[in-house]
């Protein structure tokens, strides 16, 4: 299964991908701890996901994806990736972990 | 005049307030890094909208969660403005949390040590205010002698925040292990001193020492005479290592604790409420003029690109506030249930890699009539049934005489203990008292007979008998002393103040062989959720 979400920089969201596709959705972490950030919940359409990896179904227009974070390094840098599905990994967003507001905010659109 | 100590004190003090890591990095600081200096190096006409875009939505930037963390004043910026009226700045629901969990504690010792002459604690609990702690507590445990004690705990790194204005509870995730240069290993470090009100009087007129059946005025002037006891402590924290597999198992095991759960999902859920402004038209608009204004020849710098963004985080905020229905609310929403949901993950987190807490005690104490003695105090405090109601407290400590007065016959080290105690919250009694219940076994084993200073025209401490010899007497036998207590301990709701009640049987006291049965009260207030009220 190739990837489903394109990375527009020229469009008003992070990411767009074709509606009611599913995606799976991870966090890596930079260097060589994984531990050091780790995907913990996914929040998009009104739903929670608490499984690592995330998978969503894309719903049509521009909606909010809420991405927790948890991590035994303060500050540790890591990405935002799509499983693929063919053991491919797309990096979608670099961020970065704080323990004290540890979700952050992305848009994705459905087309 | 002012020594060279005292100012290398104070500036070890100004470093430690300021050692802590920011919890929200400003964005100048941000922007230096190396992935945004790429960008702002660049010729701000050179720079395309594709790159800019990519700037803002990347961290360190992370524009839409500046604008949402501004939203909830939980940054650097709103924290200088909270400043100017008040010392600190965290959000009202953490700090609500924060003092909710403080009055609920049954582990922290704010009196005086079982040793003194005025104390309601037969042992020594595992951890001291985190800033400020004032007790005042009325007859011994231990010793002969009744006393009323005024006892001053602080912490070193506490006293020198609140000194210096800065913010009192910094949060540090248990999990963190450099959570700021320094300043952890001080975050451990307390002091304590304790001044008997009661011994002005028999001192400035060499009458007998004071006991339960002969009132004396007590006045707390905080004179060289009064001070009974000063000390020092350092809890030791268990911070394992992180590398660890045991300790990654166990933070594994309360990132998905089913007790998390619920606060995950409300503060997902609040987070996608508030976050619906990220994807609103009015929004990207702003978007683009600011990836316009980042083209233009003025955003050279990276004071400048700073100034820009965030003239614009303010700017997105007002279209939030403009075009959001009750972003008042859903904004209080989010930062209440953050809050809760990190303290709840922070408590399981502590819970599973830290069940237990371990102390060193030093005391220096100057009984009436008797040599200084020097105390060391192990204490091991934890929750070894799983239960957050019930805490169990052991101590063993050791005590010898800073010296032995020429032609004594006494050995310098003095004596042995051992004690433990259970903490019960028992709850609510009523609206605004909850209560504890703590029962606690205490054994000592004096290595030979205690030593008492006195003048031969005293009568012995606590006693009407009267004493023969000249200046040091030897009384009573070496041996064994066992004591039991019981005790409630009553905190008014929303305040600092708690008041304990103890009655405690011993079979005799240090210098008594005779059973003893007596009562004990106190006020103690700890500062700590007082701090956490002011806002």
């Amino acid at each position: 299964m190739p990837c489903q979400l394109k990375k527009d920089q020229s469009s008003a969201a992070d990411f767009e991908g074709p509606a009611t596709k599913k995606v799976k959705l991870s966090v890596r972490a930079t260097g060589g701890d994984p531990s050091a950030v780790e995907l913990d919940f996914v929040r998009y359409d009104g739903k929670t996901i608490h499984s690592d990896p995330a998978e969503i179904a894309i719903a049509a227009g521009a909606k909010p994806l809420i991405v927790g974070l948890r991590g035994l390094v303060d500050g540790q840098i890591g990405h935002l990736v799509e499983l693929c599905g063919d053991g491919t990994e797309q990096q979608l967003r670099r961020l970065r972990f704080n323990a004290m507001d540890p979700a952050k905010i992305y848009v994705l659109e459905g087309k | 005049m002012i020594r060279p100590w005292t100012i290398a004190i104070g500036l070890a003090m100004v470093e430690l307030a300021y050692a802590q890591t920011p919890q929200f990095p400003r964005l100048s600081e941000a922007l230096r890094q190396a992935e945004p200096q790429k960008i702002i190096q660049k010729k701000p006409e050179e720079r395309s909208q594709e790159e800019l875009r990519g700037f803002l939505r990347d961290e360190p930037v992370e524009f839409r969660d500046r604008v949402r963390q501004r939203l909830q004043g939980l940054t650097e910026r709103d924290r200088e403005r909270v400043e100017a009226v008040t010392t600190t700045s965290l959000p009202a629901g953490y700090r609500d949390l924060l003092r909710q969990i403080e009055e609920k504690r049954l582990d922290k010792q704010v009196g005086s040590v079982s040793s003194s002459s005025g104390s309601t604690s037969l042992v020594s609990r595992g951890t001291v205010p985190r800033i400020l702690g004032f007790a005042v507590e009325n007859g011994g445990l231990v010793q002969s002698t009744r006393g009323t004690v005024a006892t001053f705990r602080g912490n070193v790194l506490g006293v020198s925040r609140w000194l210096l204005g800065s913010e009192q509870f910094p949060y540090c995730a248990p999990t963190t292990v450099a959570c700021g240069n320094g300043s952890d290993l001080f975050r451990g470090l307390a002091f304590h001193v304790s001044f008997d009100a009661s011994r002005q009087k028999a001192i400035s007129t060499n009458a007998e020492t004071p006991t339960s059946n002969t009132p004396t005025e007590t006045v707390l002037t905080g004179s060289k005479e009064q001070l009974e006891s000063w000390g020092l402590r350092w809890e030791i924290l268990n911070r394992r290592d992180p590398r660890d597999p045991v300790f990654r198992a166990k933070w594994r095991e309360a990132m998905v604790n089913k007790d998390l759960l619920p606060k995950k999902e409300a503060f997902a859920e609040s987070m996608e409420k508030v976050a619906q402004f990220a994807a609103s038209p009015e929004f990207e608009s702003l978007v683009d003029e600011l990836i316009k204004e980042l083209q233009k020849p003025h955003a050279t710098g990276t004071v400048d690109v700073t100034q820009i963004i965030e003239d614009y985080t303010e700017k997105a905020v007002d279209v939030v506030k403009k075009t959001v229905p009750d972003w008042e609310k859903l904004v209080k929403e989010l930062t209440t249930a953050q809050a809760d949901f990190i303290a709840q993950r922070d408590q399981l987190t502590q819970e599973a890699l830290a069940r237990m807490s371990f102390a060193v005690d030093y005391t220096n104490s100057r009984p009436v009539n008797q040599p200084k003695q020097s105390n060391v105090r192990f204490v091991i405090s934890g929750s070894p049934m799983k239960n957050e109601r019930v805490l169990l407290t052991g101590n063993l400590a050791f005590t010898w005489y800073d010296s032995v007065p020429a032609g004594v016959q006494v050995k310098q080290f003095r004596d042995v203990q051992a004690a433990i105690q259970l903490d019960r919250a028992v709850g609510s009694l009523s609206e605004s008292v909850d209560a504890s219940f703590s029962l606690a076994g205490y054994y000592q084993y004096m290595a030979d007979k205690a030593l008492i200073q006195i003048s031969p025209d005293n009568l012995a401490p606590g006693t009407s008998i009267p004493l023969p010899g000249p200046a040091n007497v030897l009384l009573a036998e070496k041996g064994h002393i066992g004591i039991v207590q019981a005790k409630v301990t009553f905190s008014v709701k929303g305040s600092p103040v708690k008041i304990p009640v103890a009655l405690t049987w011993a079979n005799r006291t240090e210098l008594i062989k005779a059973n003893e049965v007596r009562g004990n009260v106190g006020i103690l207030l700890d500062m700590d959720a007082l701090f956490l009220k002011k806002n």
